[in-house]
């Protein structure tokens, strides 16, 4: 089945951030599609690139560089991401990502079969 | 084309979520998707009328719910519950949105293909 997910958590939850990239791997794994992973509202703090990680706390950007290298489309919100101080100029969006518009989730929920939310 | 739900349950006192889900319905309906909306919980308030929307930054709650028809979403829908919890009267409430019952909403959601939540 094909799948589009919307993540809606920040990465300072990072439970919720692990669960929805475990879920992708989960999803792969039974040989499902992943037609689009799209990031909105505070979920397009996941693409700020913020140059380096405390000690102690997981690396979640070079988690999702590894789904990206897997050709997972990580898609962010353009709107929500400038709103949030996340853009191409600023050098701010980390690799991995792209910004597009909100019309790309909208096609994606179209395409798919399931759609499924992480907050 | 599918059906979408955006349910809105967040204040518009809240951050950016309001506008970003109320624009996101926008661009649903120009891409051609049924779209309706359900406001629950705190996300009631954004149906008030403003007293002063310039005092909060972002977006214009109030200019962007008069838009909706021009982008062809009509069918807006209330929690009758959220309402009776915060006092507000059916007065104060826009004419073109329905109250209705977790039942109906419940139905509501059944029959809707995608519930975008926030």
């Amino acid at each position: 089945m094909k799948y589009t997910i919307s993540v809606k958590a920040s990465p300072q939850d990072s439970e919720a951030t692990k669960t929805v990239i475990d879920l992708i791997y989960e999803l792969l794994e039974r040989k499902h599609l992943i037609e689009r992973v799209f990031f909105q509202h505070d979920g397009a703090l996941q693409a700020l690139s913020n140059g380096e990680t405390a000690i102690g706390q997981e690396d979640l950007l070079s988690l999702w560089k590894s789904l990206a290298d897997l050709d997972i489309e990580l898609a962010v919100c353009i709107s929500s991401a400038a709103k949030r101080g996340v853009s191409q100029k600023s050098n701010s969006l980390a690799d991995g990502f792209e910004l597009v518009g909100l019309g790309q989730l909208i096609s994606a929920i179209e395409a798919s079969d399931r759609y499924i939310e992480v907050f | 084309m599918k059906s979408v739900l955006i349910r809105m349950s967040k204040s518009p006192l809240n951050g950016l979520i309001s506008g970003e889900q109320l624009e996101t319905a926008m661009v649903a309906a120009t891409f051609e998707q049924e779209v309706s909306i359900l406001f629950i919980g705190d996300g009631v308030f954004n149906l008030l009328p403003a007293k002063k929307p310039k005092e909060v930054p972002g977006y214009n709650i109030e200019k962007m719910l008069l838009a909706l028809p021009t982008f062809d979403v009509n069918d807006l829908f209330i929690c009758e519950r959220s309402l009776e919890q915060r006092q507000i009267g059916a007065s104060n409430l826009p004419k073109n949105a329905k109250v209705i019952t977790f039942e109906e909403q419940r139905r509501l959601i059944k029959t809707t293909d995608v519930v975008l939540s926030a």
